[in-house]
């Protein structure tokens, strides 16, 4: 494999379970050592052999669980090897996804001498009935100072983290959350409608009827009011979920979103070599033993068909708002704006593409609409459908 | 072969009684199966059969048998299909036996079914021998079901045979009371030939292989015969009896059971029922009792992927050719597309075809909603017989309608008469009356419209009446009803596969439920979808199926790719079975779950 391509490094580590989240993670900080020992050996592993080995890297990815519980001395014992077995870019871009807490703080100056150029912190919301909704551990204040001292640590590239749709949230509360945000003027922002995730506690809650999730009509009326809002301040929309300031949009998703290879580290994270995707088992126990036997712990592999490829390439495609390009569409242009036509007063459906309301044709590209963005799911179902298994 | 030493017999038992598993003990305790060749239900044809564990209808066979009194009997079982769709079928391998088994499960007593059998027996002034079966089960009480037994034949306690078929006991008892008590066979084999067909089957390689019971005169190779009822001519190429294999032999005569081969190649030219006689005695009179058969239900079959409408041609002709009962036409529905409209003996009929067409020739099929037969009177005085709902002419054409009508009976243990009162009048049951079988079971008699019948009410009786009540029917004729049709809208268009023929005061509730079932089952769409129910341009129900405002993942990333992409293709697989009505999707499963009891 030749090129440069995304590496990622999950550290499954949290200092408590949010209940919204379903991402791996336990709170055995115990194990964190050898864990350590185990990823260097992972790492190794992968660099020596084929399809990763020897190939470098334009991003870097410490994703987790909480990267940020670890010292900036066993980032160290990380980074270093890692630099040496693989090369990173010139100016390859390096997030580290941290939380608020106050004692993983007190280590940004020292991350940011690691070579780490980016920091993307788990805000989530600055309006406390959230934050408790969603039992994170920091409140308004520590994410308000979390920002500063990120600012005060030299990351000039930050993005912040921000979930609408909370249960109980109301636009107005969202509205805050968001100015409060921009006051910081980060470079980059996620914003996530919340998903209630199966296993998680705050699933649970909503099954047994404590918490009422978010009316579908609210959370558009949110969506929309986060796109307009950023929009305003400059941010360009340039995926589904994720804004940035021109120039700040973050590599390392784009490279998902891209089709590129990506080479994922760590209990239950996923690769990619282009036509191989597989997965780490998701179990820091098991991603143990199985390293220190077989120096990797691969739970499955699949391998692409030609039409899986084509409705990779799509659903990737249309989560990014300069869409897909039309040449090399895995089906006719014309077949996906009948598909998606929109009905008149009457009920009949209209014929030409021009009322299609979803999707976008312009500039050689095919693209979601602001409507179609809202309606991703049921859009890439619909044009999945006119994809061919030739 | 001395008639006197041959036994034609067969066994009745309702579903489940164990009338597969006593004939298996049966064949075992004579030889006539190995133990090799044993495996379980081995007369049932089917897999489905098998797997079911009900007998739609078994294999006939000989059986050598060698009594206590020392001679060697020749043992002919022929077999009743245990179900009310198959009540004339029942009654020609009746018409083939001079004795029946009756064989009751221990802890389930008399049911329906059995009971009807059993009269269709008397009738044919079989000679019945009562059989308590499964005595080997716990908490059952044997002597209830002998009073039962004693009430209904009003034979001698001591005349009942007890047996479990599962752990074998009671077995020789069986053979023996066969030899003892049932008469053997007479007919003169010096008269004019004379054949009951009471089966036929089809062998890819022979064409239609006749099951017949030679009532009198003889039948051998070479002969000409002529079925009566077709009045065709065909020479016998071979005839034989059945054991687990056909054995060749050089003549059948009176008394005597089979098959015969005479180059036929369809079932539907050896009727069941149907005489075969001499053609050189064309003047021979047919045995009586035989019957057109003519479908009850019909459906719309129709295939989920268009391109399989050749492959589902192809299986209802093979299918066919096996089932004389099965009626088919191509249909066209403009919302299901090239398809065929399918009669049926009744619904259990139905299910078992629709079930071998998907398993048997790997079919997917959508079907509609199942109806029965209109006799519609036009006002310019002309009679249409119509089974598909979307050929009804516009109501303004049409002057009275006529429905078909049921005689039934459903016996039940008579705590339950009121929880079927008032099933009964729900479906326009008209009370006929009440008997009392003993103490503790009654047998209803009710007059039913048929398309009252063929959904679930049989569902419903279980459920009301705890799996205790049985049901039974028979044909009684047309009455005039005032039915409407009731089409249902999608966004303003007709669908024509989802128009009903209803009660004219059930059209409402129909309308409603149809609606609201559908709005469950259509996935939402960008734009908003109206359904409705409407009778004669009238919109008598509505519901909506609200438009999506927003339908989108927040994050993919890494891991989340493989699920995103795997839930899309399994919703493209699932597009392959929706059907694209206008501009509206709707899943197949839509056509069926209409019917389904709430």
């Amino acid at each position: 494999m030749t090129g440069p391509a995304a590496l990622y490094l999950h550290i499954p580590f949290c200092a408590h379970k949010c209940a919204y989240c379903d991402f791996y993670s336990i709170t055995r900080r115990e194990l964190l050592p050898p864990f350590i020992d185990a990823l260097l050996h992972e790492m190794a592993f992968y660099s020596e052999n084929p399809p990763f080995g020897g190939f470098s890297v334009s991003t870097l990815y410490l994703g987790g669980g909480t990267p940020s519980l670890l010292t900036p001395a066993q980032w160290k014992k990380i980074l270093l090897p890692l630099k040496d077995k693989f090369t990173l870019v010139q100016d390859a871009e390096i997030t580290l996804e941290a939380n608020p807490g106050t004692a993983e703080m007190a280590h940004l100056s020292a991350y940011r001498r690691l070579g780490i150029n980016r920091l993307s912190l788990g805000i989530q919301s600055f309006q406390p009935a959230d934050l408790a909704r969603l039992s994170r551990l920091h409140n308004t204040a520590e994410a308000e100072q979390a920002i500063r001292l990120a600012r005060k640590a030299g990351f000039d590239n930050l993005s912040l983290d921000l979930i609408f749709a909370v249960p109980g949230q109301t636009v107005d509360a969202w509205r805050k959350t968001l100015d409060q945000a921009l006051a910081f003027q980060p470079e980059h922002l996620s914003c996530y409608s919340l998903t209630i995730e199966p296993g998680t506690p705050l699933h649970r809650q909503v099954q047994q009827g404590q918490v009422q999730p978010c009316d579908e009509e609210l959370e558009r009326e949110l969506f929309i009011l986060t796109q307009e809002t950023l929009q305003q301040a400059g941010y360009e929309q340039y995926e589904i979920s994720n804004y940035s300031l021109p120039g700040f949009r973050s590599r390392h998703n784009q490279a998902y979103w891209s089709g590129y290879p990506y080479l994922g580290l760590g209990p239950s994270a996923h690769s990619f070599d282009g036509h191989r995707r597989w997965w780490n088992v998701r179990d820091v126990d098991q991603y143990l033993r199985a390293v220190s036997t077989q120096g990797r712990a691969v739970a499955d592999t699949e391998t692409l068909t030609t039409e899986q490829k084509k409705i990779e390439s799509v659903l990737l495609g249309l989560r990014r708002v300069e869409g897909l390009p039309l040449a090399g569409l895995p089906f006719q242009a014309e077949k996906a704006a009948a598909a998606l036509a929109g009905i008149d007063d009457c009920g009949r459906p209209f014929q030409s593409s021009a009322d299609n309301k979803l999707i976008i044709q312009a500039n050689d590209r095919l693209a979601l609409s602001r409507e179609g963005l809202l309606l991703y799911n049921y859009v890439c179902e619909k044009l999945c459908s006119l994809i061919t298994s030739t | 072969m001395a008639k006197n030493t041959i036994r034609n017999f067969c066994i009745i038992a309702h579903i489940d009684h164990g009338k597969s598993t006593l004939a298996d003990r049966l064949l075992e305790a004579t030889g006539a199966v190995t133990r090799f060749e044993m495996k379980d239900q081995v007369l049932d044809s089917m897999d489905l059969e098998r797997e079911r564990g009900i007998t739609i209808k078994m294999h006939p066979i000989t059986m050598e048998y060698k009594a206590r009194d020392g001679v060697t009997y020749l043992l002919n079982l022929i077999d009743t299909p245990g179900h009310v769709d198959f009540t004339y079928e029942v009654s020609r391998s009746l018409a083939a036996c001079e004795g029946a088994l009756l064989v009751v499960d221990a802890s389930q007593g008399i049911e329906a079914q059995t009971v009807s059998n059993l009269y269709l027996a008397i009738d044919n002034n079989l000679e019945i021998i009562p059989i308590i079966n499964k005595i080997d089960l716990p908490n059952i009480d044997v002597d209830a079901i002998k009073h039962q037994i004693i009430d209904l034949l009003g034979c001698k306690e001591q005349e009942i045979l007890l047996a479990s078929a599962k752990a074998g006991t009671g077995i020789e008892e069986v053979l023996e009371a066969v030899v003892q008590r049932i008469p053997p066979p007479h007919g003169e084999v010096d008269a004019p030939t004379r054949a009951l067909i009471f089966d036929s089957v089809f062998n890819s390689y022979r064409g239609a292989v006749a099951h017949v019971r030679v009532m009198q005169g003889r039948l051998y190779p070479d002969q000409m015969i002529k079925f009566h009822s077709t009045g065709r001519t065909f020479q016998v190429q071979e005839v034989g009896i059945l054991r687990l294999k056909q054995i060749k032999k050089d003549r059948l005569e009176a008394g005597e059971t089979g098959y015969l081969i005479s180059g036929v190649k369809e079932v539907r030219d050896t009727k069941v029922g149907d005489t075969i006689i001499d053609a050189a005695f064309p003047d021979t009179e047919p045995l009586p009792g035989y019957r057109d058969i003519k479908p009850m239900v019909f459906s719309g079959l129709f295939p989920s992927v268009a391109e399989n409408y050749e492959d589902l041609r192809s299986a209802l002709e093979k299918l066919k050719l096996n089932d004389s009962s099965l009626f088919y036409e191509p249909e066209t529905s403009l919302a299901l597309g090239f398809g065929f409209r399918c009669g049926f003996l009744g619904l259990l009929h139905m299910e078992i075809v629709q079930e071998r067409l998907e398993r048997e020739y790997n079919l997917d099929l959508v079907s509609t909603v199942p109806n029965v037969e209109y006799h519609v009177f036009t006002t310019r005085g002309e009679m249409l017989v119509m089974d598909n709902p979307a050929n009804l002419p516009p109501a303004n054409d049409i002057d009275h309608v006529e429905e078909p009508y049921i005689r039934s009976s459903i016996l039940t243990p008579s705590e339950y008469i009121g929880a079927i009162m008032s099933i009964s009048r729900e479906r326009r049951g008209i009370y006929i009356n009440t008997e009392y079988i003993d103490s503790q079971r009654v047998n209803m008699h009710y007059e039913f419209p048929l398309a009252e019948v063929i959904f679930d009410f049989y569902d419903k009786l279980k459920s009301v009446t705890r799996g205790y009540a049985s049901f039974d029917y028979e044909f009684l004729g047309f009455r005039e009803g005032p039915v409407v049709k009731l089409d249902i809208l999608l966004n303003g268009e007709a669908v024509d596969a989802l128009s009903v023929i209803v009660h004219r005061d059930k059209a409402y509730e129909w309308g409603r439920r149809v609606c609201e079932k559908l709005r469950d089952l259509i996935p939402r769409q960008q734009y908003e979808v109206a359904i409705q129910a409407a009778v004669g341009g009238k919109v008598i129900a509505r519901e909506t199926v609200r438009p999506l405002r927003k339908n989108v993942t927040a994050k993919c990333y890494g891991g989340d790719i493989t699920r995103k992409r795997k839930l899309l293709e399994k919703q493209k697989e699932g597009k392959k079975r929706m059907k694209q009505l206008g501009h509206v999707e709707i899943p197949q499963e839509a056509f069926l779950a209409v019917l389904k009891a709430d």
